[in-house]
């Protein structure tokens, strides 16, 4: 009796232990939100939010911006799709012209990665980094995506020195044109 | 009596039909020999003419009716008009106008390269990209629009009959679909050519627009690196001569299709020498995104640098200043600059008031070691009118001879090693 208590027990101990797991799981890895601009898509994390404009999220320029409001570090999703253009290259350019007037002070841009978007067309990824306020850098990837029709995607991704490379990828990985 | 007189009738229908077609000949050869007498373009009109009534209006009917061929630009007054046009090559420009009205507005440099403008159309105002506006369309003839605010860079001129052929092909495409037998045209009709995208796309952006997330703070943002190649101020220089962009002015972009280069033209503001002082900068960069030039006109009543002869014909001058950028350390100087806390300044002591630079300001050293100044002085000129030409050259990359308006002076000064022991020096064969 006891041997089978015992059985029983561990037997218990054990489908508590993969359900636990597998609700730990499904939680660590939940659905990403997709977002939609135009023909432009791309999934965030469920924990970042849209959220409304302000100098601390780029102003009214993007077409959706998002953050997480939390203690885990700075983490901001801003993006458009409605450049009139069918060349990265040109895209990247205006997007940093303003640092001429001082909008990116110490900006550091570099490694140029390019490759095709799914969908169509190409798209080009910029590593920047440049101080945002006093004591804070943010550094993350700009990635523009071009079609020979246009217009052009933009999805950039920003954070303090916690944002990890991974978080930058998951987003951008996913963007993709659907149409 | 009857077959007789029958036979008297065939003879004078016969007479009658062998006149007829010597009298037609007569007239073709008249006509061919008239031809032959008249000028090469109303020999052209005239074949147009008759292929258009032959074809009811629906036939190419020959050739543009443009003389598309290049006319070389007659060599520089001097040399240092000479060198300035490896920063900003003159054009001659020549408007060309085709039998359908089309108009060709054709600038080519002395290196054979050609810009082409396609219509007169007024153009729209340049589109404001970043505030999402899409580029407008403009009409160039009746029924071919073509994007605005854009050009046809043409590398040697290469390309230039088959752009307009092009044109003209839409256009014919365009009457067939209007015609009652446009069907039948369109299907027999099908090697016509498109008309090829711009190459060279100008738009315009507010740099005061926010883009870039900013964290609010009392203390300025601090760089993230103080440069490799140090901290190149964006405080005027000793004097207080200098000139920072302007921001209360849009500043344009303008975007090679074939270069894959992009160039950033923005309005300058400042002093010179104690006065008021206007100008453009054009920033280039390759497709990498690396500046590889920058380009500096500063517009001034006054003396733009040291030991320039006041002209016999007072009036304002410009002084161009080409900054070209080759190595890693000058990218890390110019990109540092480019990537201040504020509008970026050009201080002018050391680039056009001659002094040695600062040993410190490591901007200031490259510019006065590497800039080739060129300046041109007009007489009596409106200054508005120059800083206007000025900021057109510097946005469309190239300029052009102003007529009417005498260039009563040039000069250089040319680059050092060191930057010290630079000099001004006339140019004899520019004076006035």
């Amino acid at each position: 009796m006891n041997a089978e208590t015992t059985r029983r027990a561990l037997l218990g101990l054990g489908l508590g232990s993969v359900g636990a797991l597998l609700v730990g799981g499904a939680a660590a890895t939940a659905a990403p939100g997709t977002v939609t601009l135009g023909s432009l898509a791309f999934d965030v994390p469920t924990d970042v939010h849209e959220s409304p404009a302000s100098a601390a999220l780029g102003g009214p320029s993007w077409a959706w911006r998002g953050d997480r409001p939390t203690a885990a570090g700075a983490f901001i999703v801003l993006a458009r799709a409605d450049l009139a253009s069918s060349d990265v290259e040109e895209v990247v350019g205006w997007l940093l012209a303003s640092g001429l007037v001082g909008a990116l002070p110490g900006l550091v841009a570099q490694t140029r990665r390019t490759r095709t978007t799914p969908g169509g067309g190409e798209q080009v990824r910029l590593d920047v980094a440049y101080a945002a306020g006093p004591g804070v850098t943010y550094h993350g990837t700009l990635l523009v995506a071009t079609r020979p029709a246009g217009p052009a995607g933009v999805v950039l991704v920003l954070g303090d020195d916690r944002l990890t490379a991974g978080e930058v990828s998951s987003v951008l990985d996913s963007a993709r044109w659907i149409s | 009596m009857a077959a007789r007189r029958r036979a008297v009738e065939r003879a004078a229908l016969r007479r009658t039909a062998i006149d007829r077609v010597i009298a037609a000949v007569l007239v073709v050869v008249t006509a061919a020999g008239l031809m032959s007498v008249l000028p090469g373009s109303s020999q052209r009109a005239v074949s147009r003419a008759t292929c258009r009534v032959a074809t009811l209006g629906l036939g190419t009917c020959g050739d543009p009716g443009l003389d598309l061929t290049d006319v070389a630009l007659a060599p520089p007054r001097c040399l240092t008009l000479a060198a300035l046009d490896d920063a900003v090559p003159e054009v001659r420009v020549r408007r060309l106008v085709a039998a359908r009205g089309l108009v060709v507005t054709v600038s080519t440099a002395r290196s054979g390269d050609v810009v082409a403008q396609l219509g007169d159309a007024p153009q729209p105002p340049v589109p404001k990209v970043l505030a999402g506006e899409a580029r407008p369309q403009r009409p160039v003839i009746e029924g071919v629009d073509v994007p605005a605010q854009a050009e046809w860079y043409l590398p040697r001129g290469q390309g230039l009959d088959e752009l307009v052929g092009a044109v003209q092909d839409a256009e014919h495409q365009v009457v067939q679909r209007r015609s009652a037998l446009g069907l039948l045209g369109t299907m027999l009709d099908r090697d016509e050519r498109s008309v090829p995208p711009p190459t060279l796309l100008t738009s315009s952006l507010d740099l005061r627009q926010p883009l870039w997330p900013r964290v609010e703070g009392q203390a300025p943002p601090r760089p993230p690196r103080s440069g490799k190649a140090g901290s190149p101020s964006r405080v005027p220089g000793r004097s207080g001569s200098s000139v920072s962009v302007a921001t209360d002015r849009p500043a344009v972009s303008v975007f090679n299709r074939i270069s894959r280069e992009s160039a950033l033209v923005v309005p300058l503001t400042g002093s010179l020498g104690g006065r008021a002082a206007t100008g453009t900068m054009r920033v280039l960069r390759d497709p990498t995104g690396a500046v590889v030039s920058v380009l500096l006109a500063v517009v001034t009543p006054s003396r733009a640098v040291p030991g320039e002869p006041l002209a016999s014909v007072p009036g304002p001058a410009v002084a161009y200043a080409q900054v070209p950028v080759r190595t890693a350390t000058e990218r890390d100087v110019v990109a540092t600059w480019l990537a201040g806390p504020g509008p970026a300044v050009v201080p002018l002591d050391g680039l056009l008031g001659l002094r040695r630079p600062q040993a410190d300001d490591q901007l200031e050293s490259f510019f006065t070691r590497a800039a080739t100044v060129t300046v041109l002085r007009y007489g009596l000129a409106d200054i508005g009118e120059l800083a206007g030409r000025v900021a057109t050259e510097l946005r469309d990359g190239r300029r052009q001879d102003w007529e009417g308006v005498p260039l009563v002076e040039a000069g250089a000064v040319a680059p050092t090693s060191s930057g010290a022991g630079r000099r001004f020096v006339v140019d004899q064969a520019c004076r006035t």
